[in-house]
């Protein structure tokens, strides 16, 4: 598989939320407003691609039977530095995304990567990955987050969209949240079906 | 073609004159009075709205036939329509009209189709309709005006309903709005002066009872829903010391008991089962009412017992002949 | 046993460069982040009582079991003017911690919530700035010339309303009213739940003061 492949397949073919179903509780968390799911994305665009590239070193000399506490120190120290850089130098982004950066710690893609596709691969190819799982995350996550705040709170960014429009507010709630995610990943699935013919 | 050859279900095969068209157009007609009775209150425009959703629910199950490629055709058989009428029924008439018609393409399109269509849906999908617009547009869907005879709800001043009044100021701010207990319970019963503030299709309790009666000489529907139902909902509000009379007449109770919670895909198969569910509703119902958020809790009460459907069948399924006893 | 001090050893490698490199990182990060918190903290403390000059230690208050962490406000005399409260209650889905500054008697001078994590668009809404910026006027705004916005902090209308009113005021109404607090559209629990984290400190405060516990 040529290297541009590996980096493109996290965003359409084998997208980690809309086709491998990983990675949904910081989606569902998150995607109420695209402030915070962009917040997110880019969070876990930067976990994943380090936590790919480290563990691709270090695959040589980890023992498999103790690899999943090894890649987990791996992604804890990740994601401690990630929030504590947010913390630090974003304290705004750290007062509405806080709490979830500290769950990519159990962020099913990153440790699914870890284990399906960086234990395998060199550090290039594992970064590649990584990259790409991550936008494909943030694409996923970005839509997602788009329908449910444009619909839900009439607003994109915190910005109104059609003033004096009553939103649908349970598209802001947990319920949309599920309802937005089906009905995308429908769309994804039909579009794929139409490619493919 | 070959679709019509694999329409075939196992024996024993049993003609009844019974079809889907038939069964849910004698619904629509049971429920004619209550929709007359809501234009006489609220006036024309609860008849626009009824009129409005019953039409689009119909487009919405065409189109998701079309795209499911099943015969279009099959957006006459009326369960469309009567989920659309359920809903119109279901919110306050001076709601604008463009959300009871987002409620009924949730109800359609969702809740139905995309569960497999007519016969295959988990939840009442008037219901969920109800739930999704009442979780989307609080404000909208618990403003209610009292409807002047003949005359025009718009202008009327916002009010609470009974249930509301019952919720916020207990007995006596009940007893104080209608004037005396007998007046309440005729005000009830037939949707009129104070009794006259509700969702669009629910204020009369007596043209509902009527309806439902219809359906139960009809052979529609069975006796064991609706009775469990509301028995259940008068004795356990008594038993808390509260007005079973009142519990019965008030908000969608009848509504719910007779139309929504006796739809046969959602509901036991066995009449034992039957009995539980309704039970379920009725003390939910109860709970909801008297302990929860809001103060009305016929819909909900019934959706979760939907959900409880498949267990209740599993637990009192019938035993099948042949097979010896347990 | 070789194996198991092989893994060990593995896993001690591993866990000490992370931990090695997360003290590296919090060296950086430190300074950054309390000063972020304080500064955080500073701004509440002079929004919720403006025309306060300095601010005392953060006492604590123990009354009925419950704590309440508090300051004393003082003027340019270093006279004690009021008390900022500081106190937190559980939400719709996360704590909500309020800063109320209230003059002696109880009344209160504002407040400003801390910290929330309440539902977007709903009880994040606490928040909210009486914002008239929709996408239109920022896509536009992007090629017309800029104007300078002035620097003044805005305060979000649902807590301009505390603004003046004593406790007994402190009452969730869904209709608007300027006597008691207005609940904001579908998030009756948030609106109601940051009442009380205003109301029940106050009551307590002036509970334990009469008593003369401070």
């Amino acid at each position: 598989m040529s290297l541009f492949k590996e980096f493109l397949k996290g965003i359409w073919e084998k997208n980690p939320v809309l086709v491998l179903s990983l990675g949904l509780c910081p989606t569902l968390a998150t995607s109420g407003s695209m402030k915070n799911a962009v917040g997110m994305g880019l969070s876990v665009i930067a976990v994943l691609t380090f936590s790919n590239i480290i563990i691709s070193l270090i695959k040589s000399f980890v023992p498999s039977k103790i690899r999943i506490p090894c890649y987990i120190i791996v992604i804890a120290f990740l994601v401690t530095v990630v929030d504590m850089l947010i913390a630090g130098f974003a304290p705004e982004l750290s007062k509405a995304i806080g709490l979830f950066i500290k769950l990519i710690v159990v962020n099913c893609i990153i440790l699914g990567r870890a284990e399906a596709f960086a234990a395998k691969n060199n550090p290039l190819r594992a970064a590649l990955d990584g990259l790409g799982m991550g936008i494909g995350f943030l694409i996923a996550i970005s839509i997602i987050a788009t329908v449910r705040e444009v619909l839900g709170a009439n607003k994109w960014f915190g910005l109104t969209v059609v003033p004096g429009w009553d939103p649908i507010g349970i598209m802001i709630l947990p319920a949309g949240a599920l309802l937005t995610f089906g009905l995308v990943m429908a769309v994804r699935n039909v579009l794929a079906q139409r490619r493919a013919k | 073609m070959e679709n019509k050859l694999l329409k075939l279900s196992s024996s024993p095969h049993i003609r009844s004159g019974d079809s889907v068209p038939k069964v849910m157009w004698t619904v629509f007609l049971a429920l004619l009075p209550a929709l007359i009775w809501s234009y006489v209150i609220f006036g024309l425009m609860a008849v626009k709205l009824t009129v409005v959703c019953v039409l689009f629910a119909m487009v919405c199950e065409a189109a998701c036939l079309k795209i499911r490629k099943q015969p279009v055709k099959s957006c006459w058989d009326g369960s469309a329509a009567l989920t659309g009428l359920l809903v119109a029924f279901n919110v306050p008439p001076t709601i604008p009209l463009w959300m009871p018609m987002l409620g009924t393409a949730v109800a359609v399109v969702i809740v139905k189709q995309c569960f497999g269509g007519l016969g295959c849906n988990i939840f009442n999908p008037a219901l969920i309709g109800r739930a999704f617009l009442l979780a989307s547009f609080p404000k909208h869907m618990t403003s209610w005006t009292l409807g002047a005879q003949f005359g025009n709800p718009v202008d009327a001043v916002s009010q609470a309903t009974p249930l509301g009044l019952l919720k916020e100021g207990g007995q006596e701010a009940l007893l104080e709005a209608f004037g005396s207990k007998g007046s309440m319970y005729l005000d009830l019963a037939f949707g009129y002066g104070r009794g006259a503030i509700g969702c669009v299709g629910e204020i009369s309790a007596v043209l509902l009872l009527l309806g439902g009666l219809f359906l139960l000489i009809r052979g529609i529907i069975s006796w064991h829903i609706p009775i469990s139902f509301l028995l259940t909902l008068a004795v356990v509000t008594f038993l808390f010391k509260g007005d079973p009379l009142f519990a019965i007449l008030s908000g969608g109770a009848m509504l719910g008991a007779f139309f929504m919670a006796t739809d046969m895909v959602t509901s036991p198969l066995t009449h034992k089962g039957q009995l539980i569910f309704g039970f379920g509703c009725g003390l939910l119902t109860f709970i909801i009412r008297r302990w929860g958020g809001y103060p009305e809790g016929v819909s909900y009460s019934i959706l979760i017992m939907n959900a409880t459907v498949p267990l209740i069948d599993g637990l009192v399924s019938n035993r099948v002949f042949g097979t010896g006893k347990k | 046993m070789k194996t198991i001090l092989h893994y060990g050893l593995v896993l001690l490698l591993i866990a000490g460069v992370a931990g090695v490199g997360l003290s590296l990182v919090d060296r950086i990060t430190k300074g950054p982040i309390s000063e972020a918190q304080s500064k955080r903290l500073e701004e509440g403390q002079k929004l919720a009582f403006p025309s306060a000059s300095s601010f005392g230690e953060l006492k604590k208050l123990e009354t009925d079991g419950k704590t309440i962490e508090y300051y004393e406000v003082f003027d340019e005399g270093k006279n004690v003017i009021g008390y900022e409260l500081l106190y937190s209650v559980g939400g719709y889905q996360s704590r909500i911690k309020v800063l109320t500054g209230i003059e002696p008697d109880g009344k209160v001078v504002a407040i400003r919530v801390l910290e929330q994590a309440e539902t977007p668009g709903l009880g994040a809404e606490v928040d909210a700035l009486p914002s008239s910026d929709t996408i239109f006027s920022a896509i536009t705004g992007l090629f017309s010339k800029k104007e300078d916005k002035s620097e003044e902090v805005q305060i979000p209308w649902f807590q301009a309303q505390f603004s003046g009113k004593t406790p007994e005021e402190l009452i969730v109404v869904k209709t608007k009213d300027q006597k008691h607090i207005t609940a904001l559209s579908g998030a009756t629990i948030t609106s109601t739940a940051v009442t009380k984290a205003v109301k029940e400190p106050i009551e307590l405060f002036l509970k334990a003061k009469a008593e003369g516990q401070l």
